[in-house]
């Protein structure tokens, strides 16, 4: 699909602008004149603390709901989703779960059952995984089946909603070079919700910072090393630096020392 | 272990292992159980005290049967509960307390009626007295199987206590209740078989998955066996009796579902099996028209079971024992298949000749099934008896 | 994918695991005779007895004409009961204020015994065909009615999320979400209605006297004859088990494999040989 975009290119043309974006409910506010940016190709984390209303957002940017004021504008014509619960169909195999998205795009049941199969291997499944229901998986295959799903219908732009918080440390890291792997193969505009700043770290060009409830823009942070570079010292390192920042720091409620 | 010298000696290597001395005996039994068949239909011989109907039957139970059980527990036991296994001068005593039982009920009538019953009904005791001290110590006991053959030689006591005039009832159904029980420790027995042989079928037929065998399944066609036992030995012939033949069939044949594995069926460590549990359903569901009323006659039906099922699982299990614990793997060699073809064909004629030809039955009903039989297990002998007779092929003792 | 040859390999197995079926019955069949060599014919003829007096009765065309009247009465019930249940289920998972109107009816509904519904529907409806299918009806529509409700309140939220996410068309959302969702509700309380609309049937039959099995065990009562009677239990008996066994359990593997047990999962005790 698209070339991976050049920096300066991606810089100059911004693929996802939120602009001052408000919303309640109900009475309650939950969001507050929040702004930014993404340029196409990037990975853009929104982070903050539980509750802030960083899900709502995503909705939004994905067109599941509309905000009260400002505007989300993009190009973006065919957006995916993976949520932190892999939302599988339990009564539908792991295969037929991946095709689902499917379904909603002008194509055949052969070549359906092609790009499942395909995808199944590219998520690292085997092709005896695709034959078991979503209860006979693990949490880890479960939110594989998920992303695979999400790739599946060749999206422009992929949001992901905490997908890896249930996940145990090991098998998140796992899954976080898997996804971070595939998004950069495919040059994908991406914005990631997550509570978990090494995460953002490790996986964001652009981090923006959210306050508490109700939310807004606390802080916005771009990292430039490339995402192979980024071992575990460029990670500790970087988490430091950014939490040496007030405006984060108080967003994230959090002692530069607490952070995970 | 033993020290490496001793495995050369003569007599060595057939004492290193409970399964070589036993499984080279099995044959010779049974050969001898049907030998003196003409003879005695003739009339010649029969000074003995009891029938020579019942005389044959219990040679095949309480010496063959016990004799390949024997071998087979002494044998696997040990892999089970992780004890050392009975070898060198206890298994020869143990061997020889065999052949001293079976020598004994060949000169019954000559010998005193009594002694003859001691020497017959050492054999069982001795075993289980050769396995008790490994077994005391061990954390998994196959219990199911221990009280199953502890029944087998209740039957035997009653056998002969019977004969003796000490307790009621008549030789025969005290052989009948050993056979069934023997059934039982088959049925039991062949859920710790099944795994391996089926496992190896699987995967000689490139298949995946595990073998999949419901302790459910095997539980309920035992427990419908034991039920079928304790009926036949207490109404023989009362169609309470029938209904349970019958549902003991059922249970036989809702296990064989579990072979059902494609091409792996057509591997002779399992379609041997299947065909052996297909005779016992075939056997108990004759038995239970005929207690319905069913013009079957009883004792052919008998030897569907003895024969067809029993022997069957008998011989298989002890050319998968004798590849396995002489160091060898699966595939099974294609001479496997020609012991069981000629016991196969013994039981038909056994069966199928009373039923349609009454008239043909000293030849083909007699004489041809104890030839074919005969020939089944000497067959097995010429292809499985060398393995018995030399050292593991993998070097290691036993 | 599955392949035929595995779906009639599957079907084979089910069939075959029929004869487990056949073994549990016929130790109860056992167990008949022993009753029987006990008692005598009076009080429980034998089973060989009853197997030739149903042949019989089969033989003077006098058991298939029960059977379709029985089933035709307690198929009409049970469907008016699914459909009557199913549609106040649905409106009492829909709204809040309906749940509020229906659940309690419901649960009185559901604690009225069958025979009291018996009593009723032959004062209102008479010895007639109708009689029982109201008796049907009436016990199995709260049975359904719960399970509905249950169902269409709890038609999972992430899931209806996740498929507008992808924009997925009505008909795939109503096929691959609803659907299957409803009928893991839905399933085990229609089975259970279908299995008790037959003994509702037969009951209410046997004491309106409007024909079918139920009238064919009254008059064997009036007759004092305990073979036919126990005949025409062994039918009502067939006709369970072929429901069971024929129709639901087929259905029930059908439309629940994604429940399935993991393979592999039984234990195996020792190590062979």
């Amino acid at each position: 699909m698209t070339p991976a975009p050049d920096s300066t290119a991606a810089t100059s043309s911004p693929g996802l602008v939120v602009e001052a974006v408000s919303h309640a409910f109900g009475p309650e506010p939950v969001l507050t004149e929040v702004s930014f940016a993404l340029p196409a190709g990037k990975v853009g984390c929104l982070i903050g603390p539980s509750g802030c209303g960083k899900s709502t957002l995503l909705a939004m940017i994905g067109g599941l709901s509309r905000p009260d004021q400002g505007r989300i504008v993009h190009a973006f014509v065919r957006p995916a989703f993976a949520f932190q619960d892999p939302c599988l169909l339990p009564w539908r195999d792991a295969r037929q779960n991946i095709a689902f998205g499917l379904k909603a795009l002008p194509m055949g049941r052969t070549e359906r059952d092609a790009r499942a199969e395909r995808l199944l291997g590219i998520v690292g499944l085997s092709e005896d995984d695709g034959d078991k229901f979503p209860h006979e998986l693990s949490g880890g295959m479960r939110q594989r089946v998920a992303l695979a799903r999400a790739l599946a219908i060749d999206p422009d732009l992929v949001l992901l909603d905490e997908p890896f918080s249930a996940l145990d440390v090991g098998l998140r890291r796992q899954m976080q070079a898997l996804v971070q792997r595939l998004i950069d193969a495919r040059g994908l505009t991406t914005v990631l919700v997550t509570h978990d700043l090494a995460e953002a770290v490790r996986m964001a060009d652009r981090i923006v910072v959210l306050s508490p409830r109700p939310a807004r823009v606390a802080a916005l942070h771009d990292i430039a090393v490339p995402h192979a570079a980024r071992d575990d010292g460029f990670v500790h390192a970087e988490v430091g630096r950014l939490l040496a920042d007030p405006a984060t720091a108080r967003a994230l409620a959090v002692e530069p020392e607490a952070s995970r | 272990m033993r020290p490496p010298g001793e495995q050369s000696r003569a007599g060595g290597v057939v004492l290193a292992y409970a399964f070589r001395p036993f499984f080279l005996l099995v044959p010779v039994a049974a050969v001898a159980a049907v030998l003196p068949l003409p003879v005695i239909w003739t009339g010649l011989v029969g000074a003995g005290t009891v029938g020579s109907a019942a005389w044959h039957a219990h040679e095949q139970v309480f010496g063959c049967l016990a004799a390949a059980m024997a071998g087979f527990a002494l044998t696997a036991f040990p892999s089970w509960t992780g004890t050392p296994p009975v070898t060198g001068r206890r298994l020869a005593a143990l061997v020889l307390v065999w052949l001293a039982g079976r020598i004994a009920f060949w000169l019954d009538g000559i010998l005193p009626a009594s002694l003859v019953a001691l020497a017959d009904l050492a054999f069982l005791p001795a075993v289980f007295g050769s396995a008790l001290p490994a077994l005391a110590t061990a954390t998994r006991r196959p219990v199911d199987l221990g009280l199953v053959m502890i029944g087998v030689l209740a039957a035997n006591v009653w056998f002969h206590m019977t004969r003796l005039g000490a307790m009621p009832g008549t030789p025969d159904a005290a052989v009948v209740l050993g056979l069934d029980l023997m059934l039982v420790a088959i049925a039991l027995a062949l859920g710790r078989i099944l795994p391996v042989t089926l496992g190896a079928a699987l995967h000689e037929t490139g298949q995946k998955g595990p073998p999949r065998l419901s302790p459910g399944r095997r539980h309920f066609a035992a427990a419908t066996l034991v039920l079928f036992a304790i009926a036949d030995t207490v109404a023989p012939r009362d169609p309470v009796t029938g209904w349970i033949a019958l549902a003991a069939a059922c249970a036989q044949l809702d296990r064989m579902v579990e072979l059902h594995r494609g091409a792996a069926l057509w591997r002779p460590q399992v379609l041997l099996f299947y065909l052996a549990q297909g005779f016992m359903a075939a056997g108990l569901a004759g038995l239970g028209a005929a207690g319905l009323g069913a013009p079957f006659d009883p004792t052919g039906l008998r030897h569907l079971l003895g024969m067809g099922a029993a022997s069957l699982t008998v011989v298989t299990v002890m050319s998968v024992v004798s590849l396995r614990h002489t160091g060898r793997g699966f595939p099974l060699p294609r001479a496997v298949w020609i012991a069981p073809a000629l016991i196969v064909a013994a039981t038909v004629a056994r069966v199928a000749v009373p039923e349609i030809a009454p008239e043909a039955m000293p030849m083909l009903g007699v004489v041809l099934p104890s030839a074919l039989w005969a020939g089944g297990f000497l067959a097995w002998l010429a292809v499985f008896g060398p393995w018995l007779l030399a050292p593991r092929v993998d070097g290691k003792p036993g | 994918m599955i392949t035929l040859r595995a779906r009639l390999a599957q079907a084979l197995d089910y069939v075959w695991g029929g004869w487990g079926a056949a073994a549990s019955l016929l130790l109860l069949v056992a167990l008949w005779e022993a009753g029987h060599a006990a008692y005598g014919t009076l009080v429980l003829p034998s089973p060989r007895e009853t197997f030739a007096a149903l042949w019989r009765m089969t033989l003077d065309g006098r058991v298939w004409p029960a059977v379709v009247e029985t089933s035709r009465n307690a198929l009409v019930g049970f469907l008016g009961g699914v459909v009557v249940g199913g549609a106040l289920g649905a409106l009492a998972g829909l709204s809040d204020m309906m749940r509020r109107l229906l659940a309690p009816i419901a649960t009185l509904m559901l604690g009225i015994p069958a025979i009291a519904w018996v009593v009723l529907s032959l004062l209102w409806f008479g010895g007639s065909g109708l009689a029982v299918v109201f008796t049907v009806l009436v016990t199995s529509a709260p049975i359904v009615f719960a399970s509905a409700a249950e169902g269409v309140r709890s038609l999972d939220g992430a899931l209806r999320r996740m498929a507008r996410a992808f924009r997925v068309p009505r008909r795939v959302l109503v096929w691959d979400v609803y659907l299957p969702h409803m009928l893991s509700y839905l399933f085990p309380a229609v089975a259970t209605a279908l299995a008790l609309s037959w003994k509702i049937a037969v009951m209410t039959e046997l004491l309106s006297g409007a024909g079918g099995i139920g009238d064919g065990l009254a008059t064997a009562r009036v007759q004092v004859d305990t073979v036919k009677a126990m005949a025409w239990i062994l039918v009502v008996v067939a006709l369970l088990l072929a429901i069971e066994y024929l129709l639901l359990e087929p259905l029930r593997r059908r439309l629940l494999t994604w429940r399935r047990e993991l393979p592999g999962a039984e234990a195996r005790d020792m190590p062979g040989i």
